[in-house]
């Protein structure tokens, strides 16, 4: 046998391997996130920044934070939504290859605490119609979302 | 009580300065009669070397004294916290006279001024657009914290008006280009919008943008939140501080209010903070060493970090240390298990100061931080620097654990702690680490180091608040109701709060309106004075006066020195 044929025979193997399992278990997937602060108080990000330690590790569910929107699945969205991030906010959502957004923490649901203030605003329709999901908690634990999350990706 | 502080100010003032009674001994506050009294008393306190806190600006024009005034306070080496309240003069209602030649470090809290009350300083450049806080979305005049101006009334006025113009950009020398970077970063991390003037890769100058993520917190204290359930906002200011925000909003309440947390409640706020120090300072560490690309280690500390912070979660039912805090004590939702706190401090710092040591040996780490972005003494004494920024640059004293000890900070065995921190190598024995804290000077390095050497400090406190609690009555109560005081309190009374966090002192200056409603709060975050420093510390500059050698950085060393301050940008935008 020559080297070659080794060489194919892997091949043939990898390429075996490459289909979808035949099971309810969810294709492997992963889910790439832009990270958008709309005003949060930075507790949101402390979780969100606790996901990458070794305990959770979301990288290897596949989750992993990217430097450009350009590159994201879904933007994941904390804070209330202040007018003086209004354009930053619309500027980065029109980044996106497709409008997605996940919504992290009570401020991002409703403003939480900081509702009713002349420095908040509506999100306007763009924004809002492109929220997928809701993550709640002040803050949610890294675990709640972590878990959000995977189940987001599959489905 | 005759000090020369009182003597000094009855010598400048004209007509001698009236003295108001306050609560507390160690305040003395003091009415201004005119501008000039203003400067020279403030230009004595420079030479003898007092700390400019905070300004706050108050609108009681629809109060018995019918004008803006503003509440500078300062803290003196002696301990004692100046209070001048200078009321404006009727001849101009709608200006000040700045005191920025004096304490440079008034200057943010000057603009904050502009874009929220309307009100300019009549002896500095008048601060033509508003954009500090406000951006373009608002219109020019909102002035949202007047007293005048109702809240819902905000909102029509916003949504009627038109943007405002964007400020024409500056000229660049020849060679430079600018560099703009946010406000939305390439990370998970706040909003804010750096331009960075770069020749090549060598940052010459810096321009920080932040007012981003700014939420009208001041506005709401006034318009949601009474005196009782301020501290639920209070400790959403800054996620990452929680704790001690709502200690420095409780400590104001009880100030006004006139009365003491109860010895047991003190306590556990004190080891409560410092529990807060060592997560946030073992991240910073770790987060350090991930962007000078030592990973290994930085994993590691990330894990540490994330068990105390499951130490909180056990201790308090929230992972950022969050409702614990009221006025007058605190609330703990189950008895704490004291020995899982020395269980786990045990388990972390051991390992923490392990990895530390020898990170801070290895020549590449060295390479990286030593001597980049400098925050020398002199600047950071100059533009009234804080926390642990300015200690790293050599200030060793300037901790409000040591300039105005409350609480529990105050018994000596704590004293001794936090001064062996700050006294060169060697002073004690029993220290776990070896520190190279006699070359405190300002650099990425030191500003490491000294959050290494923090951590053992706050084990060593969290030790003694132990033992101290298992001295004590385990049945003792942590919190009584001070409703009553509160109500007693005298209506536009204030009471000042502050404490030493992680970052550096929060200020809180807290004023009762009717109802036990707040008339005015505002905040001082420790970022709003070292947002400046920042800046100092990243830009081309000579190494001193005589030689014609210059301290740089390159682009690639802001997000290392960035991380070396971790500056908290809602804190400052609030
Ligand atoms: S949800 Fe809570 S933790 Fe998150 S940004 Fe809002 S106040 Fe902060």
């Amino acid at each position: 046998m020559n080297v070659f044929s080794i060489v194919w025979k892997n091949f043939k193997q990898w390429l075996s391997v490459d289909k979808p399992p035949q099971s309810n278990a969810a294709p492997p997937r992963s889910l790439y996130l832009r990270h958008l602060d709309c005003g949060s108080c930075n507790g949101c990000e402390l979780e969100l920044n606790a996901l990458s330690n070794p305990l959770y590790d979301s990288v290897q569910y596949g989750i992993q934070f990217e430097s450009s929107p350009r590159h994201a699945d879904a933007l994941v969205m904390t804070g209330p939504y202040t007018r003086n991030l209004d354009e930053a906010a619309r500027l980065t959502l029109a980044a996106m290859p497709a409008p997605i957004i996940i919504t992290i923490g009570d401020c991002a649901r409703d403003g939480h605490i900081f509702q009713d203030t002349y420095a908040i605003m509506e999100r306007p329709s763009e924004i809002q119609s492109a929220i997928q999901q809701h993550i709640p908690g002040c803050p949610p634990t890294p675990g709640q979302i972590l878990a959000a999350l995977q189940k987001f990706k599959t489905e | 009580m005759m000090t020369d502080l009182h003597a000094q100010i009855r010598r400048i003032g004209a007509q001698a300065p009236i003295e108001l009674p306050r609560h507390n001994p160690a305040e003395s506050h003091f009415i201004i009669a005119n501008d000039d009294e203003l400067l020279a008393i403030c230009q004595w306190m420079r030479e003898q070397a007092y700390y400019f806190c905070t300004m706050v600006v108050s609108d009681e024009r629809l109060l018995e004294d019918d004008s803006f005034k503003i509440y500078y306070t300062f803290s003196s080496p002696q301990s004692r916290l100046i209070i001048l309240e200078y009321p404006f003069n009727q001849q101009h209602p709608r200006s000040y006279v700045s005191i920025r030649e004096i304490f440079p470090a008034v200057e943010s809290l000057e603009q904050e001024a502009w874009d929220l009350f309307g009100l300019q300083p009549h002896n500095q450049p008048l601060i033509a657009e508003n954009g500090f806080i406000l951006h373009k979305p608002f219109p020019h005049n909102l002035y949202p914290l007047r007293r005048t101006r109702r809240q819902s009334r905000l909102e029509d006025r916003i949504a009627k008006t038109a943007v405002n113009p964007a400020p024409a950009p500056g000229t660049l020398p020849e060679g430079m280009m600018i560099l703009p970077v946010g406000p939305i970063h390439a990370g998970v991390i706040e909003a804010g919008h750096f331009s960075f003037h770069v020749a090549g890769e060598i940052i010459e100058d810096l321009s920080i943008q932040l007012g981003y993520k700014h939420k009208g917190i001041e506005k709401l204290f006034e318009t949601k939140f009474t005196l009782a359930t301020g501290w639920e906002l209070a400790e959403k200011v800054s996620g990452d501080a929680s704790f001690a925000h709502s200690l420095a909003y409780c400590r104001a309440v009880e100030a006004l209010a006139g009365v003491n947390a109860p010895p047991s409640a003190e306590i556990w706020r004190t080891l409560l903070l410092e529990l807060e120090r060592v997560y946030n300072h073992i991240a910073d560490v770790g987060a350090m060493l991930h962007d000078i690309s030592f990973d290994v280690a930085a994993s590691e500390i990330a894990v540490l970090r994330e068990t105390a912070v499951r130490l909180n979660q056990r201790l308090t039912q929230h992972r950022l240390l969050r409702g614990i805090n009221r006025p007058g004590g605190v609330i703990l939702p189950h008895r704490p298990n004291l020995a899982d706190i020395r269980q786990t401090l045990d388990q972390i710092t051991p390992r923490f100061f392990e990895l530390s040591r020898f990170v801070m040996e290895l020549s590449y780490c060295r390479e990286r931080t030593i001597a980049t972005g400098v925050l020398t003494l002199d600047e950071a004494r100059a533009i009234g620097a804080t926390g642990l920024a300015a200690r790293a640059s050599g200030w060793r004293t300037h901790d409000f654990r040591l300039r105005h000890p409350h609480g529990f900070y105050v018994s000596p065995s704590i004293q001794t702690i936090i001064q062996e921190t700050i006294t060169p190598d060697g002073g004690n024995p029993q220290r776990n680490i070896p520190l190279y804290t006699s070359s405190l000077n300002g650099d990425v390095f030191s500003r490491l180091i000294l959050r290494v050497a923090e951590v053992e400090t706050s084990r060593q406190i969290i030790f003694e608040a132990l033992d101290a609690l298992a001295d004590s009555d385990a049945a003792a109560p942590t919190w009584q109701p001070i409703q009553q005081e509160i109500q007693n309190a005298p209506n536009h009374e204030f009471g000042l709060g502050f404490t030493e966090s992680w970052r550096g002192e929060i200020f809180y200056w807290v004023m009762k309106g009717p109802n036990n409603t707040i008339f005015r709060c505002k905040v001082r975050d420790p970022s709003v004075f070292n947002w400046p420093a920042l800046r100092l510390a990243v830009i081309r500059k000579k190494v001193d006066s005589r030689s014609n050698h210059h301290w740089e950085n390159i682009l690639a060393d802001f997000p290392l020195i960035n991380k070396s301050f971790n500056l908290s940008y809602a804190g400052h935008d609030l």
